[in-house]
């Protein structure tokens, strides 16, 4: 019996080792460590020391009070109930209509919209921030000034806008693709069939084409879902959460008072909101697409 | 060599018994098959007496050692697979020398070791190709290559001809036939084929659901199947399977039928006497063993095959189809009536409600 | 008619519609590249004459406010960081692929699933713990260390990735190399590595290019002192005065790296070795 304990234990442990060490290290460890660092007032300094429910209070304004924290609840609100819609719908119009048009224009569109995810969030950032700067050195106004119009500010006038389109064409360049493949996987026969019964374009799309990408959709939304709730990286660098907290989110909050204001103590009690929200999403979906079905459609997602 | 001994060996795959209760002995240097419709059995068989599965019940016993748990790398057998499982990103040198590496033995032995197996099996011009530019005869021969470089005490086939044409099969046979004598290894191979395992086989071993059928030479599971299903399973075209009742009369034994009758002879009658538990029985007549035109059975010609070296005809006595092989150019008209005979010494009889031989 | 007019209307409407969106998008790709070659706009984005002044970097001192670096520290320290990162989760994933495709073992389908969840978790909003986590295991700071925490975020899904590409190999091949004397170590390294090659480098282009990528990782976890492509490129963003031809320069040069990469590596590994025999 020894034997068999070795001879199967042993290589599963060199397998699944380094894996699970790395997992159990920067998953599990950092979420508890989150939860411990929240209920204290780490600052600068690194020092542990607990002060109870006291960011959790001013958080939710028991007591004391954040003088920010309704701004940013709007600010997120606002944020993902822009980014989620534009991101899905704007995914399925793309989609549907590059998918009905000449093979080699679709591709071509397709190729347009599927830069955002090839190209470093960085430059990313660069390119929106160049495009929509205030002086006339932006490209957006450097155009306008070349029509003789005056110059916009567009960073201060639509903040949160310009970053709702930066963010939700991210998500499209993905939902885009996921729904053009899931489109191609649609027999031909069944648009032709609603084309021979004399279904419009428009019928065709909303009767035949979007039951079809039913699956697609739920699982775009879910994941377009989590990743709006708690992205901020984008909006870091095109706005940086200005001007004055106009486009700061849940998340930025967090890496703001954590790292630019060295109060890791809060910032990890505002991002412990997020991991907690995180969890209970994913029971929520779990619950609503079941487990099996996670698991055999994860070969194919994304 | 070695002798390998399977002690009430049993495989469940959750309730499933893929193998059930089988004892079988093989001793050295023997050639045996594992014979069975596909799902008896058999394969689950070799894979746990290469150590890949681990017996549910039971042991596996490698000469007098009991290796239920010994890994396969430590076992020293040779396994040649169905698809032969060569490792395509290696030439055809570095799959047969593979074994080698692994047991590090040393480099300077491999060529010698390499090119002995390789005349031995006429793949010596193939060495430096990848398996991607072989034909399947040629794969199959360097995964025999591959897999007796090591000298192994025993060597396992999953159904080695499976995967090449007609014509190659009937050549490879006696090829496999030939080098397993030549080389004396223990071998045991697995095939659904009859044919394969009457003809290469010292011993056959036919397993159905998961249990041993019998177990014993091609020529006793011709003359003499233990069940119905060795009798049906074993030989082409099948044997005639007729339920029929026995009667004494004054001291003689009697096979009737609503269409005919006959006595036993001695020799059957006195192991009928003493086997049989109910008067219900199963005839069985192999069609080599009916003659026509000879006989008090009459039957009526229902079609006629002609085979080349024989010819198959069919008859009906009554609603009872029988076939029956005939000499060549055996000529005969559809629904012409005739007279036949059964070889009396080489009839079947079997138990109607356990399905086991009477004659045994 | 009537019906031949309203089908070419849908035709050209769809056209009109994905052009309509796409314009701005090209407008800011085709002069993101006009302006990196060219000089002396004209109407703001159409350059009087092309050159390379807009890549000087490649020969002078980056610097913004009181720091400077070169681009080629940069590039060396983003090749490090991602090369690093890359090994390590096409090591990692490739390790634990075998295993979650060939060996049954208890908790591998809840493993598998948990792979899911943690792909769907973000790691930033984690990073406040990893900050203080790398700095207790006194890797904070250091490129390794913090190439590793990034390398854990790509993880999940790579694990799934290689567990496809095993899941491709024949059962009877994996025997066969036990057979042959193979412990599954070496099944692994000797038989199962070479035939999933390009599995290997599609795990190893995926580390590499988020890595490359990084910037909330890398601008968070490192010091300022350490500049990696991302973080120099903000960096000069986030100056008084911006010059948006050298940073779209710049930024070509950042991208250029990923796609010698993918180019390179796909001539290199992915020749698909072809499985001989019938029914596999």
């Amino acid at each position: 019996m020894r034997r068999t304990i070795t001879s199967k234990v042993v290589p599963l442990a060199s397998f699944m080792g380094p894996s699970l060490s790395l997992i159990l290290l920067f998953y599990f460890v950092p979420v508890v460590l989150t939860l411990l660092i929240a209920f204290t007032d780490m600052g600068r300094t690194l020092q542990w020391h607990f002060i109870g429910l006291y960011n959790f209070a001013r958080l939710f304004g028991v007591g004391i009070r954040d003088p920010f924290i309704l701004k940013i609840i709007t600010n997120t609100l606002i944020y993902v109930a822009g980014a989620l819609p534009v991101t899905i719908l704007g995914g399925l119009l793309l989609s549907i209509l590059s998918m009905r048009m000449h093979r080699g224009a679709g591709l071509f569109f397709r190729t347009v919209f599927f830069i955002p995810r090839v190209i470093p969030p960085v430059v990313w950032g660069f390119l929106w921030a160049w495009s929509f700067e205030g002086t006339r050195y932006g490209l957006f106004n450097a155009i306008r000034g070349a029509w003789g119009l005056p110059v916009v500010y567009w960073l201060i006038r639509y903040p949160m806008l310009i970053v709702i389109l930066a963010n939700a064409f991210l998500g499209i360049s993905l939902a885009m693709l996921v729904f053009s493949s899931a489109i191609a996987s649609i027999p031909r026969d069944f648009t032709r069939a609603a084309e021979v019964d004399g279904a419009s374009e428009w019928q065709i799309a909303r009767y035949v084409i979007v039951p079809a990408l039913k699956w697609p959709i739920l699982t775009m939304t879910a994941w377009h879902l989590m990743s709006f709730i708690n992205s901020y990286v984008y909006i870091m660098l095109i706005t940086g959460g200005g001007p004055y907290y106009a486009t700061e989110v849940w998340g930025l909050y967090g890496y703001h008072v954590a790292f630019s204001q060295y109060r890791y103590g809060y910032g990890s009690s505002v991002m412990t909101v997020l991991v907690v929200v995180n969890m209970l999403l994913l029971v929520a979906l779990v619950k609503a697409f079941g487990m099996r079905r996670m698991l055999g459609r994860g070969k194919i997602e994304v | 060599m070695m002798r390998i001994s399977l002690h009430n060996l049993s495989k469940y795959f959750g309730d499933v018994k893929a193998v059930d209760e089988l004892t079988l002995q093989i001793q050295e240097g023997e050639f045996v098959a594992l014979l069975g419709p596909s799902g008896c059995g058999k394969t689950t068989t070799l894979l746990t007496i290469a150590g890949f599965y681990r017996p549910t019940k039971g042991e596996v016993r490698f000469s007098d050692r009991v290796v239920n748990d010994l890994p396969p790398r430590e076992r020293n057998i040779g396994m040649v697979f169905q698809s032969y499982a060569l490792y395509p990103h290696m030439r055809v040198f570095d799959n047969i020398t593979f074994p080698l590496k692994i047991k590090k033995v040393p480099k300077k032995h491999w060529g010698t070791k390499a090119t002995e197996v390789a005349k031995l099996l006429e793949i010596a011009d193939l060495m430096d190709r990848v398996p991607g530019q072989l034909s399947g005869g040629q794969q199959q021969r360097v995964a025999l290559a591959r897999s007796l470089v090591k000298e192994p005490d025993l060597l396992l086939l999953d159904e080695p001809l499976s995967n090449l044409d007609a014509k190659l099969r009937i050549t490879m046979r006696a090829e496999l036939k030939r080098l397993q004598k030549d080389l004396g290894i223990t071998t045991i191979f697995v095939t659904h084929d009859q044919v394969e395992a009457m003809t290469m086989a010292d011993r056959i071993a036919l397993l159905e659901g998961g249990r041993l059928q019998q177990v014993g030479s091609p020529e006793e599971l011709y003359d003499l199947p233990a069940t119905l299903f060795v009798a049906g399973f074993i030989g082409t075209p099948p044997m005639n399977f007729v339920e029929v009742s026995l009667e004494e009369v004054e001291g003689r034994l009697f096979v009737t039928t609503e269409h005919f009758r006959f006595p036993l002879s001695n020799g059957i009658a006195q192991k009928v006497h003493r086997m049989a538990t109910s008067r219900e029985v199963v005839l069985g007549v192999r069609p080599e063993d009916i003659t026509i035109g000879q006989g008090k059975i009459e039957g009526e010609v229902y079609v006629v095959e002609p085979l080349g070296r024989d010819t198959l005809v069919t008859l009906r006595i009554g609603a009872l189809g029988f076939k029956v092989l005939a000499p060549p150019r055996f000529r005969v008209a559809i629904g012409e009536r005739v007279q036949l005979a059964f070889s009396m010494e080489r009839i079947q009889l079997f138990d109607k409600a356990t399905e086991r031989s009477l004659l045994l | 008619m009537w019906a031949r007019a309203r089908q070419w209307w849908n035709k050209v409407a769809s056209y009109l519609v994905l052009g309509a969106v796409a314009a701005p998008f090209l407008t800011m790709y085709v002069s993101f590249f006009l302006r990196a070659f060219g000089k002396r706009m004209y109407l703001g984005v159409v350059p009087k004459e092309f050159g390379f002044a807009n890549f000087q970097f490649l020969w002078r001192p980056i610097a913004w406010g009181l720091e400077q670096t070169t681009v080629w520290t940069a590039l060396g320290n983003t090749v490090f960081f991602a090369v690093t990162s890359a090994l390590a989760v096409t090591i990692i994933c490739m390790l634990a692929g075998y295993a979650l495709s060939r060996i049954e073992f208890r908790g591998k389908n809840f493993f598998l699933v948990l792979q899911l969840f943690l792909h769907a978790v973000p790691g930033q909003i984690l990073l406040i713990a990893i900050f203080f986590l790398l700095f207790y295991i006194k890797l904070l700071h250091k490129i390794p260390g913090v190439a590793l925490a990034r390398a854990s975020l790509e993880i999940p899904l790579g694990i799934w990735m290689a567990k496809g590409f095993f899941d491709g190999i024949p059962w009877d091949v994996e025997r066969s190399a036990m057979i042959d004397g193979c412990t599954r170590f070496q099944v692994w390294y000797r038989v199962f590595l070479p035939l999933v090659k390009p599995g290997i480098a599609a795990v190893f282009i995926w580390g590499f290019l988020f890595a490359w990528h990084d910037f909330i990782y890398v601008y968070t976890l490192l010091p300022g002192t350490i500049k990696l492509m991302s973080t120099l490129i903000q960096s000069l963003l986030a100056t008084e005065v911006i010059d948006y031809g050298y940073l779209a320069a710049l930024s070509l040069i950042y991208m250029i790296p990923p796609l010698l990469l993918f180019v390179f590596l796909q001539r290199a590994l992915l020749r698909v070795p072809v499985f001989g025999g019938k029914g596999v």
